[in-house]
């Protein structure tokens, strides 16, 4: 009796304790979030660090559809000190008119691809000749990872009728490696990932096209009136397969789109992987342009099953297409389960669905505010990043419309457009906090491409954009705050080295976030790899806990804050880790 | 539509016309007798001394047999004793007399009209218009039967006939207001939005006060996602008809569509402070608790909407997301099926009705509503492909 009734005390005991962890949580995370709304502040810093670009639309009288969409922008480390490096694709000349079935190439310096090298002051140097990445075509999407596992990220830069496998050779060059590697693809490629889908430890690629489109004369628009021609719609064209290149090993990738049931047509614009179901297995998000957007389920058995309808990810909340362009696929509201932010045109509103945890989605941007904010908006790169640190997934977006006659036929709407940044208020609502963050945010931009990363390692994210037929932009967080961080970066052995797929639960007293390692995302653009965690004012990590795409779950507890902390991958949860 | 003109009405007019320009002639040439027979007859056709006026019109034939304007006048008196087979005979050799005489190809257009011969009939007029752009009778009867044309078109259905008759229609008279407006509402159906919007916009450069055309160029916008331009034009509608509930749901929609909800929470709510009884602004109102989040409000306000019309399919919809977004999914699967058997074309029930036997991993069922969704989601894609092709000429391989 006696036994009974003191187990009977242990277990209410324990369930008291719970619940007042259970409080305590909320309590602090009551006291992290409940202040004031923080506003951001990006700052400009372009030409103070020496980044001097124009992508090259090459605009013409014929509107070519190409000529609009713009090109990509990477933030990766290609030489390993610590510090990101930025890539900005570039466009490629387009006679007025071009004859059907033209490849462009680039032909001119102002053409390049560049490569910037972050200096150990934070200034850039322009590195593109030696390294061997000025380009050859018009370049659209970017892509970085370390296909070969050689410890140096890798760059896969997609294009109109080809794209390009750039080998880093770890010393500053890098090595076109298409051919040999059977990469270059074909048609209108734009955003590309790196994903190792199979789980195998080699990063395959993931090329997203846009649609069957040549330099044909088509006029789109109002013939009877002066400045009216526009840009065609995507309804006129046929859509174009996803290309999926396993990773063989040996430098060595075979086109499996087909075996692996990836091949559905579609006019992709935008890519992001995430473990939507947490299966173990990498899923796949295509971002179409005015059709159903796309979510491919990894079955795990090498091939995968199209979605994006039966789960609700494909239409808007009233069963409507949309011009589905920008996205991004992270857990914003912290329950574990990866959601999903497409952009698109204005009058479309910005699509949020949120995980259900049942391997279906909920349509929210009218319940989480993003329909009002985002109405007369378009957006293009998109991203989840945490301005403010306080543990919430807040939202850059940036924007224009795609025709840059917009203002003509619709005086509301504008062909240029500042960017947007949203605040994530605990889960439960985004607000438009871009007028209190910034002279950048005033500031009209035909802009495309995004990518986002703590570039001077300070322990705010910030933010690269490029525009279409303008310049670049580097983006320095300088929001004020006080809240703490930490950066993983996390260091595949058995699985890929770059440990892309990796899906990370961080516990502090403010509670759990989760994030999953990638560099896609956005739109055709690539972000640093290292994982940002913003953690309020917990001053302390007590545990990260790390599922590995091998299979190895890795726990590590009590780690400091404020650093960036390198993991390797390892079975044994005591693992060191370096600062 | 305007009133109907009875071609002998027209014709009577078109007499008094000639009549006139016969005077005209013989005031300012020589007097001649013919001519002056000629001034005789006509004006004793018009005040309908038919015996006298064949007498003169006989008396000139007999000194010229091939008298043109003697043989068209005895062809309106024969039209006007009901002798149509003589009188389209008397036209006919008018007209093979002289060709370009714009008269007679009129007066044979209009008693082709009488006969019923439209197809005759519209021939001849273009014919009297092209030689003489001028004649209002021409105008009138062509421009009258190619809108009947048009209104017999969209009572079976044949909007795109419709819009050819009117389109036809404004090229003669391209002020009109009327005709502009039909022509909007035609477009409008057609989705041809634009145009539609184009269409009521020149019928208020004549008509600024034209509460009908003010309200249809905000549906215009409203289709073409002009929201702000919409709520505009609704909102001087309202102030025009300060009684008509439907303006200011239309609003209410408008403010909707523009996020501003709760301005259109407002409208709506005036709406229903006009007309108690109606459905669709409790309708709406239910829609905005919904995209809110606040589903025992919207199931209120529908169920308002559906204790009215049982059967409506929108109401139905609405009512079947909000189960489908609390997670009642076999109620959601009832209240959907419901709105599609109501509305087989309502594209959001398949779909809701498609995601929500997902749910219920019911994959067969669900894949065939989504399949219906898609379906009737790319006619509409078919459709704006197709209207993509109609308002830009020449889209494809120019």
């Amino acid at each position: 009796m006696t036994k009974r009734g003191s187990l009977l005390g242990r277990k209410k005991a324990l369930a008291i304790r719970a619940a007042f962890i259970v409080v305590a949580r909320a309590i602090t995370w009551g006291m992290a979030l409940h202040g004031q709304t923080v506003p951001g502040h990006f700052s400009d810093a372009t030409r103070k660090l020496g980044v001097q670009f124009r992508q090259q639309a090459s605009p013409t009288a014929k509107k070519y559809l190409l000529e609009t969409m713009g090109s990509g922008v990477a933030l990766f480390d290609y030489d390993n000190d610590g510090r990101l490096d930025i890539f900005l694709a570039n466009g490629a000349p387009i006679d007025d008119p071009t004859p059907k079935g033209t490849i462009p190439k680039k032909t001119e310096r102002k053409y390049w691809n560049r490569l910037y090298h972050q200096k150990p002051d934070g200034t850039f140097e322009d590195v593109t000749e030696k390294s061997g990445l000025a380009g050859v075509g018009y370049s659209t999407g970017v892509a970085v990872g370390d296909y070969d596992n050689d410890g140096f990220d890798d760059l896969y830069v997609a294009g109109y009728g080809r794209g390009t496998l750039y080998h880093n050779n770890g010393n500053g060059t890098f090595s076109d490696v298409t051919d040999a590697a059977g990469v270059a693809g074909s048609g209108w490629m734009t955003s590309a990932a790196w994903v190792d889908y199979d789980n195998d430890g080699r990063l395959d690629l993931i090329v997203a096209r846009y649609m069957q489109w040549d330099f044909d004369d088509i006029f789109c628009g109002d013939p009877q009136k002066k400045g009216f021609r526009s840009y065609c719609h995507p309804d006129l064209f046929k859509p174009e397969s996803v290309l999926l290149f396993h990773n063989d090993g040996g430098g060595k990738f075979s086109e499996v789109s087909h075996r692996a049931g990836i091949d559905k047509p579609g006019k992709g614009l935008g890519v992001a992987i995430a473990d939507y179901d947490r299966d173990g297995w990498m899923d796949i998000l295509i971002a179409n342009d005015a059709m159903q957007q796309y979510l491919f389920h990894n079955r795990g058995d090498g091939t995968f099953e199209e979605v994006g309808l039966t789960s609700g990810a494909g239409l808007d909340g009233g069963g409507n297409t949309f011009s589905g362009m920008g996205v991004d696929f992270a857990d914003y509201n912290n329950d574990g389960w990866p959601d999903i932010i497409i952009t698109d045109l204005a009058n479309q509103r910005f699509a949020l669905f949120t995980n259900q945890k049942d391997g279906t989605f909920d349509y929210s941007s009218s319940t989480k505010g993003l329909s009002g904010i985002s109405l007369l908006h378009s957006g293009w790169g998109v991203h989840f990043l945490d301005y403010d640190n306080d543990g919430w997934k807040d939202l850059l977006i940036v924007q224009s419309h795609v025709m840059d006659t917009i203002e003509i036929s619709a005086p509301n709407l504008h062909y240029r457009e500042p960017p947007s940044l949203l605040r994530n208020d605990q889960g439960k609502r985004f607000e438009n906090v871009s007028d209190s963050s910034g002279d950048v945010f005033h500031q009209a931009w035909a802009a495309r491409a995004l990518a986002i990363g703590d570039i001077d390692n300070e322990g705010r994210q910030d933010a690269v954009v490029s525009s279409n037929d303008g310049p670049a932009w580097v983006l320095l967080n300088k929001t004020e705050t006080s809240n703490h961080w930490v950066t993983l970066k996390l260091v595949g052995v058995k699985s890929n080295r770059d440990a892309i797929g990796a899906q990370v639960r961080l516990l502090t007293s403010a509670g759990e976030q989760y994030s999953t390692v990638t560099t896609t995302g956005s739109y055709q653009s690539s972000s640093d790899k290292r994982l940002h965690f913003g953690l309020g004012n917990a001053d302390s990590i007590r545990e990260i806990e790390i599922h590995w795409p091998s299979g190895i779950r890795q726990v590590l507890t009590n780690q400091r804050v404020d650093a960036i902390l390198t993991i390797t991958e390892s079975s044994e949860s005591s693992s060191k880790v370096s600062h | 539509m305007r009133a109907a003109i009875t071609p002998c009405r027209i014709l009577l007019l078109a007499i008094a016309f000639l009549s006139a320009r016969i005077s005209v002639a013989a005031q300012s040439s020589s007097p001649q007798s013919a001519e002056l027979l000629l001034q005789k007859a006509a004006k004793e056709i018009s005040a309908g001394q038919l015996g006298p006026a064949e007498k003169d019109l006989q008396s000139v034939l007999q000194a010229e047999p091939g008298e043109y304007r003697a043989l068209d006048l005895l062809g309106v008196v024969r039209v006007l004793q009901h002798q149509e087979t003589q009188a389209e005979d008397l036209f006919a050799q008018a007209v093979r007399s002289k060709a370009d005489f714009a008269p007679a190809h009129s007066h044979l257009g209009l008693l082709y009209l009488k006969l019923a011969r439209t197809e005759d009939a519209i021939r001849e007029l273009r014919e009297a218009l092209r030689l003489d752009p001028h004649r209002t009778d021409a105008a009138g009867a062509l421009i009258h039967t190619l809108q009947e044309q048009a209104q017999t078109a969209s009572e079976s259905g044949d909007w795109d006939e419709a819009l050819r008759a009117l389109k036809d229609a404004r090229n003669y008279a391209p002020d009109d207001p009327d005709i502009q407006y039909e022509f909007g509402m035609v477009a409008l159906q057609l989705s041809l939005n634009e145009d539609a919007a184009e269409a009521f916009r020149r019928t208020l450069k004549v008509r600024t006060r034209d509460a009908l055309a003010v309200y249809n160029l905000g549906r215009a916008f409203m289709e073409q996602s002009k929201f702000e331009d919409a709520r505009i034009k609704f909102a001087d509608y309202v102030k025009m008809r300060p009684n008509d509930p439907s303006g200011y749901c239309a609003l209410g929609m408008t403010l909707a569509a523009l996020e501003r909800s709760k301005e259109a929470r407002d409208e709506f709510e005036r709406s229903i402070a006009i007309a108690p009884a109606q459905t669709e602004a409790y309708y709406r109102l239910g829609l905005l608790d919904l995209e809110s989040g606040d589903y025992d409000a919207a199931r209120q306000n529908l169920d308002h909407a559906l204790d009215r019309e049982p059967k409506n399919a929108a109401a139905l919809t609405a009512l079947g997301r909000i189960e489908f977004e609390q997670k009642h999914y076999p109620e959601a699967v009832a209240t959907l099926q419901n709105a599609v058997a109501g509305d087989a074309s309502q594209r959001e029930a398949h779909y809701y009705l498609g995601l929500t036997l997902a749910r219920l991993g019911r994959k067969q069922e669900s894949t065939a509503q989504l399949d219906i969704a898609t379906r009737l989601e790319h006619e509409q894609a078919e459709h704006r492909r197709t209207i993509l092709r109609i308002v830009e000429p020449g889209a494809q391989g120019k």
